[in-house]
């Protein structure tokens, strides 16, 4: 193959350059701004271009006093694991038993492939979830998302496509269905079992419309449905006209930015370690088969 | 829920069209009397006087304001906070047990209750646990319906209108009617209550019943802000009369300096609540002398008020691209002095004079033209209201307990701990006595509460000068205010369209005033309202306001 001309390689560098510029700025200010002062952000006209001329932390201080944030990541981290897992497990076994030719299989796989296809609402929803006593339980966030029809589907196919000679191989040397799950099929499917687990844990991170409908309780509410009231309401922290704040209180902007900072970290720090994964588990499981 | 409505050619809401009846005329000088029934009203697409009393009026216990209200029950001042305060209310209202209110949350969350010293001491105050049900301002909606649909509302809701299609008949099945408790002078055994201005009380009817319980503000939305320092620079004070207006704008603006003498944002506010009101444009709809009614956009008032808005845009008065700008970068480019002028809420006040110390940020109040008044408006009086749920009379009555409890009047203990919290836990006092809080009270009290109801609005700041900013200019626009003739009316045409007829007419508006159309487009967009329905909304208000059968829904 001939070498690229250094002109092209140029232009590709650019490019590369250009790309990257324009997914990196956004997140720059973001930080930018989250440590900037009220009067900074007012006097740079609500953009701090690179980086504040006198960075404070007022706006992380206010998020995090109090400890309603604290908790609220505490929670979303605990239902993220918990949920997680329990989505994984439901998953597995219900994927790999559907992927094994059984007959019986065939009503389960078409109801949960009309999942996909109609879904019951929020009110029945709601409605469901209080008579079987999960209203204000964290099980509320869990259960009623605990299989995605999507990624049951991927997860499926990945799973049919492992060579038929392994299973044979397996149960002539005397292997049950749940050894060759754990010791044959698991250990095969490491990367399909990486992606799944990344789209399950960012969803359960995320999740914010189960926690407004089923959780009352404020001190049980995720990470998502807090930060949502700094950034959606665009409201002072913590008071308002009504009362005398002892102090100048830090800007809104500060303070919505900080949040995009604060809910966008946790999955940035996982997504490195998935990302080798992801095309291969996303693109076996859901073309082949 | 209603926050800040656009004054002129948007502000009919559902709310406004299913209310029932009010005997209450129109007028600021009956602000604070006593209800009467007399007036039409419809129910079920009839026409007929209303059977409805609204509440009595007593002004309620409390210090004596600084400044006094120009009626009773406007805004009062006050220069300083009371070196004592007493309580308004002898007895908890409740024998134990629980109360569940429902509500939105605007701001960060509270502390948890264990850990919430102030909430703790409100729970005593009343007697009961104090269950908050907090839902995120912005998904409301979603949460009431979900609530609704499963048959359990709490004891108190917030209500929002917008989510429900039938209100009298949600009102019928599921909501108290509070009429027997509230009416005339039954109120006064809720002496909290009975001091909120009738004129709020009007948001509260639904046909011939009492069914809500206000959550009330400053009757007026104001008209937006000046900075001073930009007319001293300038040289120039506020014109007395509108039709100097311009020339005050002209001398203002200097593109020059990196200064303009309006910052715009989008919809153009200071067309609808400056020039508008300067130039007498009727609030919603006008009431002729001969008993018809005339759409705000009908008028020569407002069309007069578009002319001298395109025309502001034309010679570059207003910030240049402003008129694109949202509700914060509105507030930065004024912050930063691009602008004399912008419109804002009053509640917006305090953030400009914080962020704005050496501009003399001070509200704006509409001018006449040529020696005639302004026509202001009612267009604040609550943010919304609570609902309670159906339950026998001695819960009823405990229910209202609670919310006389939370109504207490600036000045009262109760109104102290509810608003500031304990004091040495959530707030401590100046040198001057004013409560200031700490951040534990930061963080404490960012309880919903002021969402759920309150006393007649009262202004006070340890900040005198915004006091007396504040309560002048809000007491001069309540003196010329208008009340909308139909807001008590139901037009079941208006109920289906308004919205989507009166829409175009916005969006045509905006282009005029963008210089995109010309204002003889005008009448023409006019003419396709009327066609489209408006002249049906507005017979069946006429009928309606005659006293004869309307159209039934």
């Amino acid at each position: 193959m001939e070498a690229p001309s250094t002109v092209e390689q140029i232009a590709k560098v650019v490019a590369v350059v250009v790309v990257c510029f324009l997914v990196i700025y956004p997140f720059v200010n973001i930080i930018a701004t989250s440590l900037s002062s009220e009067a900074e952000i007012v006097a740079n006209g609500g953009v701090i271009s690179l980086f504040p001329t006198r960075p404070t932390l007022d706006a992380y201080q206010a998020i995090f006093a109090g400890g309603v944030v604290s908790r609220a990541m505490l929670v979303s981290f605990g239902v993220t694991v918990v949920g997680t897992a329990c989505n994984m497990l439901a998953t597995i076994t219900l994927a790999y038993a559907l992927s094994r030719p059984i007959v019986a299989g065939r009503p389960i796989l078409m109801m949960v492939l009309l999942t996909m296809l109609f879904g019951s609402g929020i009110i029945p929803n709601f409605l469901l979830v209080n008579a079987l006593g999960l209203y204000n339980t964290y099980a509320a966030l869990i259960l009623p998302g605990l299989i995605s029809a999507f990624n049951f589907l991927v997860m499926r196919n990945f799973f049919m496509n492992l060579p038929q000679e392994l299973f044979e191989a397996a149960r002539i040397d005397g292997a049950g269905d749940l050894r060759i799950l754990l010791q044959l099929v698991l250990p095969l499917s490491k990367a399909v079992l990486a992606v799944i687990t990344l789209f399950y844990a960012v969803a359960q991170w995320n999740a914010f419309f189960s926690s407004l409908l089923y959780l009352q309780d404020t001190s049980k509410w995720p990470l998502p449905m807090v930060l949502r009231l700094y950034v959606l309401q665009g409201q002072p922290v913590g008071i308002d006209s009504a009362a005398v704040a002892g102090e100048a209180l830090p800007s809104i902007q500060a303070v919505q930015m900080a949040v995009v900072v604060v809910s966008v970290v946790p999955i940035l720090c996982v997504y490195p370690f998935l990302q080798r994964y992801f095309t291969k588990g996303v693109l076996t499981g859901a073309i082949k088969g | 829920m209603s926050h800040h409505p656009t004054f002129a050619d948007s502000r009919l809401t559902r709310r406004s069209l299913i209310k029932g009846t009010i005997g209450l005329a129109a007028g600021a000088a009956t602000l604070s009397t006593a209800a009467c029934s007399g007036s039409t009203a419809t129910s079920g697409g009839e026409a007929r006087a209303s059977t409805a009393v609204l509440p009595s009026y007593r002004a309620g216990v409390g210090p004596a304001p600084d400044l006094a209200p120009v009626l009773p029950g406007a805004p009062a001042g006050f220069l300083s906070y009371p070196s004592s305060v007493a309580p308004s209310v002898s007895a908890p209202p409740m024998k134990g047990g629980t109360v569940q209110i429902m509500t939105n949350v605007l701001q960060a969350l509270p502390t948890e209750r264990s850990a919430n010293t102030a909430w703790q001491g409100i729970e005593r105050g009343l007697g009961g646990t104090l269950d908050l049900i907090m839902v995120p301002g912005s998904d409301y909606a979603q949460r009431f319906q979900t609530t609704l649909a499963s048959g359990g509302l709490p004891d108190i809701t917030l209500f929002d209108d917008a989510a429900i299609d039938d209100i009298p008949a949600f009102m019928d099945k599921v909501c108290a009617d509070l009429s027997p408790y509230l009416s005339g002078d039954a109120i006064l055994k809720f002496p909290n209550l009975a001091a909120i201005p009738t004129i709020v009380w009007q948001d509260c009817v639904t046909v011939d019943k009492i069914y809500q319980i206000p959550i009330p503000r400053g009757l007026t939305a104001g008209a937006g802000f000046y900075n001073k320092s930009l007319l001293d620079r300038a040289g120039v004070q506020v014109p007395a009369d509108a039709a100097d207006f311009e020339a005050f704008l002209t001398e203002l603006n200097r593109p020059q300096d990196g200064t303009w003498a309006i910052v715009n944002m989008s919809n153009h506010p200071f067309f609808s609540y400056m020039l508008c009101q300067m130039l007498g444009s009727p609030y919603n709809w006008r009431k002729n002398d001969d008993g018809t009614l005339t759409r705000s956009f009908e008028t020569e008032e407002y069309k007069l008020a578009m002319e001298w808005a395109a025309r502001f845009v034309k010679l570059g008065l207003t910030v240049p691209g402003s008129d694109a700008l949202d509700g914060i970068a509105r507030a930065n480019a004024f912050k930063q002095g691009k602008g004399a002028l912008v419109y804002d809420g009053l509640p917006a006040f305090p953030q400009y004079l914080d962020a704005m110390p050496d501009a003399e940020v001070t509200p704006f109040v509409p001018m006449g033209l040529n020696g005639a008044p302004p026509v202001t408006a009612y267009d604040n009086t609550s943010y919304g209201t609570v609902v309670l749920k159906k339950a026998e009379e001695g819960r009823i009555r405990e229910l209202l307990g609670v919310l006389n409890y939370l109504a207490a009047p600036f000045g009262t203990s109760e109104y102290e701990l509810l608003i500031y919290g304990e004091e040495g836990a959530q707030f401590t006092k100046d040198g001057e006595g004013n409560p200031v809080l700490t951040d534990k009270g930061v963080r404490d009290m960012s309880l919903p509460l002021r969402w759920v109801t309150g006393p007649a609005f009262a202004i006070y700041n340890r900040d005198r000068e915004y006091v007396r900013r504040y309560h002048a200019a809000a007491n001069k626009m309540i003196s010329t205010a208008v009340q909308d003739p139909t807001g008590m009316l139901i037009s079941p045409t208006s109920n289906k369209r308004a919205s989507a007829i009166a829409q175009p007419l916005t969006d045509l508006r905006n282009d005029i005033i963008a210089g995109r159309q010309q204002l003889s487009a005008w009448d023409v967009g006019v003419e396709t309202w009327r066609k489209d329905g408006g002249n049906q909304i507005r017979e069946e208000y006429q009928q309606a306001l005659a006293g004869t059968p309307a159209t039934p829904r």
